[in-house]
């Protein structure tokens, strides 16, 4: 009996060990790591998130796309287009004969109509609609010719809403079947990526389309597992349980020994700084505000909390943007200590004394560790901070009212300083203007930039906003992030300028 | 017995009427509009309207209850406010993993805590006893999600023999390596508890008058051991097993959020972090009713054992 | 018989017991240890455990820093030292209000009798049949995660055990002739149940008490980790767990120090409420109640 016994475990043992093996097939399927849960797969309602986009553009082609690894716009679903004189109206020929996944046809200018046209739409309350700002309404010329006609020329049209995710054409025989909320569960485009499931841990698979209009994938299915810990990431890759994600700064040294991994850093195109309310008594005091800035050193934050990895920020523009200008920063180091102290004192805040400043920031490791240093750091000069850590939504609602003195916040950066520089405008106090900060100068100066096609001259007049800014101390720059994308030694990857993986370029050694 | 049985299954009933209606009050007790703080402010009018009706909260609440009630019977418990699934298949998915987590916790912790005991009792008021009887300590006075970074820091990461997370989907044998690390921090504090249980039942048991009586006639030690003393000193074990289902249900939420696995504790804490409300509903609920079962089982077995109660 | 003096000899008794009984010796010294952490901590840290030094971040544990240095260059036993007031506030708070509570429903359920007296056993029991990490979970997601709200909820928790224990002895004690008697002298029910309620539960409920503390303490850390109790920049041993873990492979002490504070108090107080019953009841070493 008891022989017996051992034999069938025996048998069982290696029966279980074989099935374990008859899985996919290693060439035929990679697992990527993204930063969140993808909240929906619609293109139109995509709340300025950050995590989807390495799906969305795997499933969606736009009228123009960026050129991999580069800014560079070139034709996508376009083939050509045209700018009227008056830079208002747009004309785009469509390439012929390119297919939507799952048998829905072909991509037509009124694909093209009703996916832009679903945005600018009041009633649909599109996040995406400030993308399509001066839209006015999209034009079916004929069946691949499609114009977009502007109340006013819009210089980033072409930088960042059309190669970027309020850009994507959706099939409008699908929404129209499917109904919208189906749909954003069930996405059909025309990438080179099909959607094939969303599962119930929130991983998504894509699969090859066989019927891509251009260079078709290399690797046959993509899963994006939602990772939202920097820590599980990094395991996971350590692990060989996923082939591509970030890893933690603090461990990119070590990470760059291993040898199953390949790792570079790119500077993140955001923007991460921390920002007065001009609006908050005592914060209306530029004396203050002077102050506050030679206390506060972005340099230990970059350290303690990024690692030494990450590069300081002098402007909310990067380095090789259009108009960037380096506005230095305020080192305690370069005055002394007796030059603040005055400025605080002439601030009403003697040795800084009984002065009382609420922080408000989100609830995540990172920016508490951020909010605490700065604590520390204010607590030099024996001012109180009192730092309130909130939800998204309450912080939001936080910003709108400008319930604070001093806030955190990372804004993601297009490749277009007038986008880039919008926060800063008198008509976003009380929405994303976080420091409640009016400025007519600055206005005005946006303003005519958003219609000036002549680089140089544009150029100009963001350099001035920047001055503008700078005299004003409502903040201090702290760093544009860096990314660290890690991934398989058995993987040729091509990414994105900051950082994203192309998944359609990806493919074994 | 009977009277018994169905006496605790009555009152099921109203204790779940009881936490259903618990759950539901979460959406009017929250602070703040929750439609508003879960969508962030850039919930379009429309996506306000629809979460407010699946949280039932354009109605009168005894109205809604009603209705919520009769949804939960119906086999809906409603739909995730953030994707299209359904919560019932959502929990259902995840289960499995939750439940083998917890039974391989169990089982190891019996295994090794009633060997520790005996072992322990065998060799009473001795060096061996005084140390395994100190390990059986600490081990008790270990919460779980020590046990679980320790590990995870000691074995997974530092001696990389085990994997660091998720439940591994390579088949069997990935799967059991993956569930090592976490049923073993699972089953620490319940390993302890166990084995000094058992060693001061057999303790107890051995040196009662039938036991010696036995031995008078000269029946060999281990004999006596095994067959009488064992079938008594089983009894508290047994009782304390059902007890230790539901807490281990709670440890298996940390170990979940620890080694990354999925499990109804990690959907449960996510869902709450995300202020997903039905989802928060629906694994509670599920939560609620399996550790009820799990007491009942263990209330009815012991009941069981203990003859005054059978017989009655 | 006097209740009073009874219960005085009770105590003589039950401490001769526990004098003999090496276990309560060592709880006393980590208990002792504990106490004198919390509430002097300020005074024996050897740093500023709010103090950055960003620069010096991750070190190991070195002679000015015993157990090292955290991500942003704190003193991490500095860290460890404040951290035991939280668990002392949430431990004995809680506990407060659980005893209290209980002492409170108790007695109104066994006076009273009839539908209250079922209403609040059913109470007891509804919040008994909630996995305990369920119930703590919800509430807190309801009413927002601090140390305020750990205690209220962890007090509301535990309370039914308490809660059921008061009740049954004061409905032994109620119909006991010497109750009568004092009622018939007219003394209020409120002092029945101090000079006679009271003594009579105490024993059980230091029993209790003393198993509950390490569970509240262990409660704190735990829901802490998970971000649902105390809220960093404030610090707590299940704060310092989170932020260990996040640390995990840069500097393992940040885990290790926590971890040891938690497990070594929670030994203390389980080691003092084994030795307090094994005085009381010599007997029933393996009860669970």
């Amino acid at each position: 009996m008891n022989k017996k016994f051992i034999v069938f475990i025996g048998v069982m043992i290696f029966v279980l060990a074989f099935s374990s093996s008859v899985s996919i097939a290693q060439n035929e399927m990679i697992k990527v790591a993204l930063d969140g849960k993808a909240q929906t797969l619609d293109p139109a309602f995509l709340q300025r998130s950050i995590s989807e986009w390495p799906i969305m553009n795997s499933i969606f082609s736009g009228l123009v796309k960026y050129k991999p690894g580069s800014y560079e716009v070139v034709g996508d679903l376009a083939n050509d287009w045209e700018l009227s004189d008056d830079n208002k109206t747009i004309t785009f020929y469509l390439k012929e004969n390119i297919q939507f996944h799952n048998g829905y046809g072909e991509v037509t200018a009124e694909d093209v109509k009703f996916s832009f046209e679903r945005i600018i739409d009041p009633e649909k309350g599109s996040p995406e609609a400030e993308s399509f700002s001066k839209l006015k309404e999209v034009k079916v010329v004929d069946h691949y010719t499609v114009q977009l006609i502007l109340e006013e020329p819009m210089a980033r049209l072409f930088t960042s809403t059309l190669p970027y995710n309020a850009g994507l054409i959706v099939s409008k025989k699908a929404v129209e079947e499917m109904g919208r909320e189906t749909f954003a569960s069930n996405p059909i485009g025309s990438g080179p990526y099909k959607f094939k499931s969303w599962g119930v841990n929130n991983n998504i698979k894509v699969s090859k389309f066989d019927g891509y209009f251009g260079q078709e994938a290399f690797i046959e299915e993509v899963e994006f597992i939602p990772m939202a810990d920097q820590m599980s990431q990094e395991l996971a890759l350590r692990s060989g349980e996923v082939d591509f994600g970030q890893v933690s700064l603090e461990n990119y040294e070590s990470i760059k020994q291993n040898e199953s991994l390949n790792t570079e850093t790119y500077p993140d195109l955001a923007f991460q700084w921390i920002g007065f309310n001009v609006q908050k008594s005592p914060m209306d005091n530029p004396k203050l505000r002077e102050a506050l800035r030679y206390i506060i050193d972005p340099e230990e934050i970059i350290i303690g909390v990024f690692a030494d990895q990450a590069e300081l920020a002098y402007s909310w523009l990067l380095p090789d943007m259009l108009g960037y200008k380096k506005s230095p920063h305020k080192n305690l180091g370069d005055v002394d200590r007796e030059y603040v102290l005055n400025l605080l004192e002439e601030a009403g805040y003697p040795n800084g004394e009984g002065l009382n400043l609420k922080y408000v920031t989100d609830a995540n490791q990172e920016r508490r560790t951020i909010a605490t240093i700065v604590q520390a750091q204010l607590a030099e000069f024996n001012i109180n901070v009192d730092i309130e850590t909130m939800e998204i939504g309450p912080k939001i609602e936080a910003w709108h009212n400008g319930e604070y003195h001093i806030t955190y916040a990372r804004f993601g950066n297009t490749v277009d300083p007038g986008y880039n520089s919008q926060w800063f405008l008198t008509r976003q106090v009380g929405n994303w203007n976080l420091m409640h900060w009016s400025n007519e100068d600055y206005d005005r100066l946006w303003d005519k930039a958003e219609q000036t096609m002549d680089n140089q001259e544009r150029a100009k007049l963001y350099q001035q906003m920047q001055d503008i800014v700078d005299k004003a101390n409502i903040g201090v720059w702290v760093t544009h992030g860096v990314k660290t994308p890690t991934w398989n030694n058995n993987l040729e990857v091509t990414l994105t300028p900051d950082g994203g993986i192309l998944s359609w370029l990806v493919k074994y050694k | 017995m009977l009277i018994y049985t169905v006496k605790r299954l009555l009152l099921i009933v109203p204790t779940l009427l009881a936490v259903l209606l618990l759950l539901f009050s979460l959406s009017y007790l929250l602070p703040g509009q929750p439609a508003e703080i879960i969508l962030g402010p850039r919930a379009s009018d429309q996506m306000i309207r629809d979460i407010n009706e699946e949280l039932g909260l354009d109605k009168p609440w005894y109205i809604s209850f009603y209705l919520y009630l009769k949804q939960i019977i119906s086999g809906d418990f409603g739909t995730s406010i953030f994707r299209d699934v359904s919560v019932l298949n959502a929990v259902l998915s995840v289960l499995p993993y939750t439940l083998i987590l917890t039974l391989t916790g169990m089982a190891i912790a019996v295994i090794i805590g009633i060997t520790i005991g005996l072992l322990a009792a065998n060799y009473e008021s001795t060096f061996w006893d005084g140390l395994l009887g100190i390990f059986s300590f600490v081990f008790a006075s270990t919460p779980t999600y020590v046990a679980a970074v320790l590990i995870l820091l000691f074995f997974s990461i530092r001696l990389n023999i085990l994997p660091v997370m998720g439940a591994g989907d390579g088949g069997l044998i990935d799967g059991i390596h993956h569930l090592i690390g976490p049923a073993l921090a699972l089953s620490v504090g319940w390993t302890g508890y166990i084995a000094r249980l058992t060693r001061s039942s057999m303790l107890e048991t051995i040196n009662e008058d039938y036991i010696n009586t036995s031995r008078s006639f000269g029946l060999p030690k281990s004999f006596i051991y095994y067959r009488y003393a064992l079938k008594k000193a089983v009894k508290p074990i047994v009782a304390v097993i059902g007890l230790g289902i539901g807490r281990l249900l709670g440890g298996a939420l940390f170990v979940e959020v620890i080694f990354n696995r999925p499990g109804l504790g990690r959907l449960t804490v996510d869902a709450i972090f995300e202020r997903d409300l039905p989802m928060v509903r629906g694994g509670v609920l599920i939560a609620a009713f399996l550790f009820i079962v799990a007491n009942l089982l263990a209330d009815l077995s012991y009941a069981y054992l203990d003859p005054r109660i059978r017989n009655k | 018989m006097n209740k009073t003096n009874y219960f005085k000899h009770k105590i003589i008794r039950n401490f001769k017991h526990m004098k003999s009984d090496f276990r309560f010796y060592i709880a006393a010294v980590i208990i002792l240890l504990f106490f004198t952490t919390a509430i002097f901590g300020p005074w024996i840290s050897p740093h500023d455990p709010y103090k950055t030094d960003v620069r010096n971040r991750l070190q190991s544990p070195s002679l000015n820093h015993l157990a090292g240095t955290d991500n942003i260059g704190r003193d991490t036993l500095s860290r460890m030292i404040y951290a035991a007031r939280p668990a002392l506030y949430v431990a004995f708070g809680g506990l407060f209000i659980s005893i209290f509570i209980g002492i409170i429903l108790g007695t109104t359920a066994a006076y009273s009798g009839g539908i209250i007296d079922n209403i609040i056993i059913f109470l007891f029991d509804v919040i008994r049949a909630f996995p305990p990490i369920v119930l703590i979970l919800v509430l807190v997601a309801i009413v927002g995660p601090s140390l305020q709200s750990l205690i209220i909820i962890l007090g509301i928790t535990i309370m039914p055990r308490y809660g059921r224990v008061v009740r049954a002895e004061t409905l032994s004690v109620k119909e006991e002739e010497y109750v009568a008697v004092a009622k018939s002298m007219g003394a209020s029910p409120v002092k029945i149940i101090i000079f006679h309620i009271i003594p009579n539960i105490f024993a059980s409920v230091l029993v209790l008490a003393g198993m509950d503390v390490a569970s509240m303490i262990m409660w704190e850390a735990g829901l802490s980790f998970l971000g649902l109790g105390v809220q960093p920049p404030k610090t707590s041993w299940g704060v310092m767990l989170q932020e260990g873990y996040q640390f995990i492979e840069n500097a393992p002490m940040m885990l290790i120090a926590p971890s040891l504070a938690i497990v070594l108090t929670m030994m203390g107080f389980s080691l003092l409420a084994e030795s307090l019953r094994n005085a009381l009841n010599p007997k029933s070493k393996n009860e669970e109640s």
